[in-house]
């Protein structure tokens, strides 16, 4: 008897299975249908779904605008939209749905860095945003002019302008003003070249014995801060740092910061910076560090604007400049770095309209404030800066005009380049630095180690992907 | 009764629900990896060209893979036969039953509810350099998660920390399945504390010991959360394991090349080290 009923059991598992795969297939086919139960028209209501990578303080921010643009304008105009956060990076995600060749689980819109932008090129589903502009199908309300020509720059590939920036900002000098006047140094004269800084790290350093207490420059030279100090290293004002214009006309195939000597003028430089002995070149927690008093100088996007802000309140004098110059010889700039929103055609005109009129809000000159405000991101739209709310917070945020100012003074082309393979550089310039500055390598072994490592590793993949 | 060919199917039948999941889950990706290691694949996973073993060949000359495999057995060599040993002592701490006994129970087995990216970065705080405990508490000034001849042990010491709780539950539970009277008999005989253990404790639980020792030699194998977690590799891969290597390369370099060969060795050496394990039940488990 007993038997019996654990082999009718076994059946009926496996009857579940079954029914359970079927179902499993169904929804797999129709999920197209099921997601439009999710997202899509809805007794009128068009709702769009909206994939973003933003943490911390940005989160907040997109989570507020969202949620005003679902009260305010989506209410008026019947839409809706669903924000999801996806992790650091959508187009990871967005990938894995390429590989499954499953297009009806994208979201409307996506929020994709410029790292990411050759993957979502290939994207079947994608909608540019120049075929947005020249279409004449979108109610546009944001002209493309009115967007500030570095940003756009960011997200152009091949001559296409792919995605509407939204989140843009670029790396700054943020300083300890009370340890810069106890040192001696004028705290509003911040340095202008590398060897400047190199002078400053050294007044900055405080040591008991032979052990450092404060160091006076603490920077892990990882792929971002690398371009950013090599952004203006150039005879012609803007340095690509790889061929075909920084890998945006056409697919980078190698870096040239070694043959045209841009790396190399810069290491002579930033040697000074590591002879001090007031360098620290790891990331423990750089942020940490430099809040506590453990180190002097730093250097952080301007989207850490708010958060170094309130990280230093009560304990020193925050101080803010543009990055140094690598020397009298160059001019001063940063690359742009930061998000954008990309739209993927679902399928329905309504969809892709509602998507659009969301983009729209989110790179409008209000919102753009918004984000300026809270988070240190540079308005995008050239309207913003003419608002009365953007004059107020400057006026009242001197700090906040810092990266705006370094902003105007830096070449449009300056932008991080699409290096296609930013992981490897991130790891190569990393180490390299910290084995320089340690004494385990060479300045020349530096230079070769990241210019010779990272074209063996470009050249590998170009030969699977070219 | 039942005829003949129903008892035969009847067990089959209870394994098909699983053996279904384990192909699909398991075998099939497993042999698609096998397959594709043999392809030139691009960054989308498209195969484009056979290229035989080069993809095999290329990454045996990488010293970072290279340094990977180093680090997996360090770590292997470290943190297995420590966590069991650690857990070990402290289950025959335990083994007697008083008054406080769960309360200490329970804070021996607590690191077991610990999720490996909390631990991460409680530890991460810890081994600051600058700010953290442990340089404090020792005098030492070590950057334990950047310094190449430190990494790969610091990581050892939070799995230890994080294993002790699961392999003290299991040898616990064994040090007081052994007969009262055993004890007892080698008591009165005079065998000190550890003339007991490795006499008559050891044997009698290295069924649970070994279980122990190959179900963490199969986990510390594939180790990869804390090394992605704290160290991103380390240094010219000083910190990588042959899985946080596979993972870096397919994930963050998009290389699945690399990615799927690194799967494979890896597979391979660890599938060796299990058989090599098996190899040691026969003459040290006793199972009466």
């Amino acid at each position: 008897m007993k038997k019996i009923v654990s082999l009718v059991l076994a059946a009926l598992m496996m009857l579940t299975l079954l029914v359970g795969c079927g179902g499993n297939s169904n929804s797999g086919s129709g999920s197209s249908g099921s997601n439009g139960g999710s997202s899509g028209d809805e007794g009128g209501v068009v709702t769009i779904e909206f994939w973003n990578s933003a943490e911390g303080a940005m989160a907040t921010s997109t989570e507020y605008l969202v949620g005003l643009f679902n009260d305010t304008v989506g209410k008026d105009k019947g839409i809706h939209v669903n924000s999801v956060f996806q992790g650091g990076d959508v187009v990871e995600k967005l990938k894995t749905l390429v590989q499954a060749n499953d297009y009806s689980n994208f979201p409307d819109v996506g929020q994709i860095y410029a790292a990411g932008l050759s993957t979502v090129l290939q994207m079947k589903n994608l909608v540019p945003l120049d075929t947005i502009y020249e279409s004449g199908e979108y109610e546009i309300t944001l002209p493309k002019e009115e967007i500030i020509e570095n940003f756009l720059r960011s997200y152009t590939y091949e001559g296409q302008t792919v995605s509407l920036p939204l989140n843009a900002s670029t790396m700054l000098m943020y300083y300890n003003k009370d340890a810069a006047k106890e040192a001696g140094l004028d705290p509003d004269a911040p340095p202008k070249t590398i060897a400047e800084l190199a002078e400053w790290t050294d007044a900055l350093t405080v040591r008991d014995g032979s052990t450092v207490t404060r160091y006076g420059l603490n920077i892990q030279m990882d792929r971002y801060e690398l371009v950013n100090f090599l952004a203006g290293v150039s005879d012609t004002g803007c340095n690509y740092i790889g061929d075909n214009g920084g890998g945006r006309d056409a697919m980078m195939t190698k870096l040239t910061i070694g043959e045209d000597g841009s790396l190399m003028a810069f290491l002579d430089e930033w040697e000074k910076v590591i002879a001090t002995g007031g360098y620290k070149a790891v990331n423990d927690d750089e942020r940490g560090e430099f809040a506590n008093g453990l180190s002097a100088i730093n250097f952080q996007s301007s989207a850490q604007l708010a958060s170094m802000m309130s990280n230093a309140e009560g304990k020193f004098e925050l101080g803010v400049a543009p990055l140094p110059a690598c020397s009298d010889k160059y001019g001063a700039g940063a690359a742009v770095g930061g998000g954008s929103l990309a739209m993927f055609d679902m399928g329905d005109a309504a969809r892709r309209q509602a998507a659009w009129e969301f983009m729209q809000f989110m790179a409008s000159a209000d919102s753009q404030v918004y984000l300026f405000e809270h988070n240190g991101y540079l308005p995008v739209c050239k309207s913003a800066y003419e608002t009365d709310a953007y004059k107020a917070f400057v006026e009242s945020t001197p700090e906040a005009a810092v990266a705006v100012e370094q902003l105007n003074n830096s070449d449009p082309g300056m932008q991080e380049p699409m290096d296609l393979i930013n992981w490897e550089l991130n790891t190569l310039s990393k180490d390299s630095f910290i084995a320089w500055t340690n004494g385990e390598i060479t300045k020349q072994e530096c230079h070769d180690n990241i210019v010779d490592g990272f074209n063996a590793k470009l050249t590998e993949y170009i030969r699977a992907n070219g | 009764m039942k005829p003949k060919g129903i008892r035969q199917f009847e067990p089959l039948l209870y394994l098909l629900p699983a053996f279904f999941f384990f192909i699909v889950f398991t075998y099939y990706p497993f042999f698609k990896t096998v397959f594709n290691s043999f392809f030139l694949t691009n960054f989308m996973g498209v195969r484009k060209e056979f290229v035989g073993l080069e993809n095999y060949i290329r990454i045996l000359q990488d010293p970072a893979f290279l340094a990977s495999v180093k680090n997996t057995f360090i770590y292997v060599i470290v943190s297995v036969p420590v966590s069991v040993f650690i857990a070990l002592i402290l289950a025959i701490i335990a083994n007697k039953k008083t008054l406080s006994s769960p309360v200490y129970e329970t804070m021996y087995a607590l690191p077991m509810a610990m999720s490996t990216s909390v631990c991460a970065m409680i530890f991460e705080l810890m081994y600051n350099p600058s700010l953290g405990i442990i340089n404090e508490l020792l005098g030492t000034n070590v950057s334990w998660l950047t310094d190449n001849r430190f990494t790969i042990y610091a990581i050892s010491f939070i799995s230890v920390w994080m294993n002790i709780g699961y392999n003290f539950l299991f040898l616990l539970a064994a040090v007081r399945n052994v007969p009262a009277d055993l004890i007892e008999a080698a008591d009165m005989e005079g065998a000190g504390t550890v003339r007991l253990t490795t006499k008559i404790i050891l044997p009698i639980i290295s069924p649970t010991v070994f279980f122990l020792i190959i179900n963490s030699l199969a986990k510390s194998m594939m180790m990869s959360g804390l090394v992605i977690i704290l160290t991103d590799g380390g240094r010219n891969g000083s910190a990588s394991t042959m899985i946080s290597y596979m993972y870096s390369q397919s994930v963050n370099a998009q290389n699945y090349n690399n990615g799927y060969a690194s799967a494979i060795i890896a597979f391979i050496i660890t599938f060796v080290l299990m058989l090599f394990s098996f190899g040691f039940e026969k003459k040290y488990v006793h199972y009466n």
